[in-house]
């Protein structure tokens, strides 16, 4: 066969194969349907990816359990309840608490009480899993829907498995297979460990809202609209150069927490790196105390490393950084080294 | 036989015993120095018994840039191009592994810029800590 045939027949194949969908590839693999064995799934590209109800949207009362690892490896469990009215309020409280790996839950103190209180508006739009942008997720996970039908508050779920591209971790999402609201997740780091997950123990779809305390942003918050704001901040943020694979820019904003708690705590900018999954904080602050170098050519950072939520806060020119998230220590360091 | 055989260029002789096992029949080598010299072309019937072979270990002999498989290659590379592209691909962290290794290069390099000294939750300032916990993190949030 002549090189021109061959060439011929090359074209041909390609353009057959250019034109199938990608579950009919060779190679590819192929969506999976209930009760198959195996992990079968396709690239998150080749799919719609599936159409979740979260539970802050929804209209319910939601018993359930987050679990973290700690920083001496030990799991954390805190009992929950998030109430929603499905207009987009919500009220996140806590109703047990079991560290250091112990079995029984206790009654939540007023430290944990209060400390749910503030933090609730942030454990829900940062700590918890949503598919942010889709796109993104296509690019930069694959996605797969596990096989079997799991039982979670007495419904049938499906499970979906987010695994990054760039070895950066997955999430897990349980699915209630009627309502498709998301009932739990499952966040993994790049080595397949434990970093954090959430289930739901009971789930009433139709509570009774009244009493309910909707939550408050605990210090108000505004758009970062550029230099004219950086009045507000005392500070020209850096910006963010370094982006690990997959993640970009997400909206800044300003945390006028000097209005909460005066100038003990200056106002914050806070930016929010995604890959449409996953969050990284990167936030900057007037120093409290000390100057700071004088634009120094290394950075000088305390790193603490909490389950797998890792923390690295350091001076960038004389603004004090901190970048957090549940990537790989280097990742995050470099996010902090290139604001420099 | 032909008499008047002039000696095949080295070049050509040392490519054609290069070709190793295959064993021609002693008039290819007439044959095929005369069709060299145009002079004439070796029988049909001889080139299809020794094609197959040649063909299988030979090192192609026309011009590298030979019309024919020019336009085939970059007819097959601008096809494959478009049906990646038509096909929603994307890089993954194996057929994209050049651009991965610049990436990594890059964030070491940012990341050297850093020295970072590792310290227990609690000597992290408390703005640090109650980001970490608005994360998610299992730590205590004292202000």
């Amino acid at each position: 066969m002549s090189f021109a045939r061959i060439g011929s027949v090359l074209i041909l194949l390609s353009a057959v194969v250019g034109c199938l969908p990608q579950g009919s590839r060779p190679g590819a693999r192929l969506s999976y349907t209930s009760g198959q064995s195996g992990n079968i799934g396709v690239a998150a590209a080749a799919l719609p990816l599936a159409d979740f109800v979260y539970p802050e949207d929804a209209t319910l009362r939601q018993d359930r359990t987050y679990e973290v690892v700690d920083a001496s490896g030990n799991l954390d469990r805190y009992r929950e309840i998030l109430w929603a009215d499905g207009t987009g309020q919500f009220s996140l409280e806590i109703a047990g608490v079991a560290e250091d790996g112990l079995p029984s839950f206790s009654a939540p103190d007023a430290f944990w009480q209060s400390s749910y209180l503030t933090r609730q508006r942030y454990l829900v739009h940062y700590r918890d899993f949503r598919i942010h942008n889709e796109n993104q997720v296509r690019r930069n996970y694959t996605w797969s829907e596990l096989p079997g039908t799991t039982t979670m508050a007495g419904r049938n779920c499906s499970r979906y498995l987010a695994e990054s591209v760039y070895s950066l971790g997955s999430v897990e999402f349980v699915m209630d297979q009627q309502s498709k609201l998301i009932l739990g997740w499952i966040r993994r780091d790049g080595a397949g460990n434990l970093v954090c997950q959430m289930s739901t123990d009971a789930l009433n779809e139709t509570p009774n809202l009244s009493g309910v305390v909707w939550s408050q942003a605990i210090a108000p918050e505004q758009e970062y609209n550029g230099p004219p704001d950086d009045n507000l901040l005392g500070f020209s943020p850096n910006p963010v150069i370094y982006y690990p694979a997959g993640f970009s820019h997400g909206d800044q904003r300003i945390i006028l927490s000097q209005v909460t708690y005066g100038s003990q705590i200056p106002n914050l900018h806070l930016e929010v790196l995604r890959d449409g999954l996953v969050n990284i904080m990167v936030a900057q602050q007037l120093e409290v105390i000390g100057g700071g170098g004088a634009f120094p050519e290394i950075i000088i950072a305390r790193e603490a490393e909490i389950g797998g939520i890792r923390v690295m806060e350091g001076d960038v020119q004389s603004i004090r950084t901190y970048v957090i998230g549940s990537l790989p220590s280097q990742e995050l360091l470099a996010v902090l080294g290139a604001m420099n | 036989m032909n008499d008047n055989i002039r000696p095949l260029p080295a070049e050509l002789e040392a490519e054609l015993r290069a070709l190793g096992d295959v064993q021609a029949p002693a008039e290819l080598w007439h044959r095929v120095s005369l069709s060299l010299m145009e002079e004439v072309e070796a029988p049909d019937e001889l080139w299809e018994r020794v094609l197959p072979e040649v063909e299988a270990a030979s090192r192609p002999t026309t011009p590298i840039f030979a019309f024919p498989r020019l336009a085939a290659a970059a007819a097959v590379l601008f096809l494959v191009t478009i049906s990646f592209v038509a096909s929603g691909f994307q890089p993954t962290a194996m057929n994209s592994s050049a651009s991965m290794s610049s990436h990594d290069a890059l964030r070491d390099y940012y990341a050297s810029r850093v020295t970072a000294v590792s310290v227990t939750p609690d000597q992290l300032s408390p703005s640090a800590r109650g980001l970490a916990a608005s994360m998610g993190a299992s730590i205590e949030v004292v202000r």
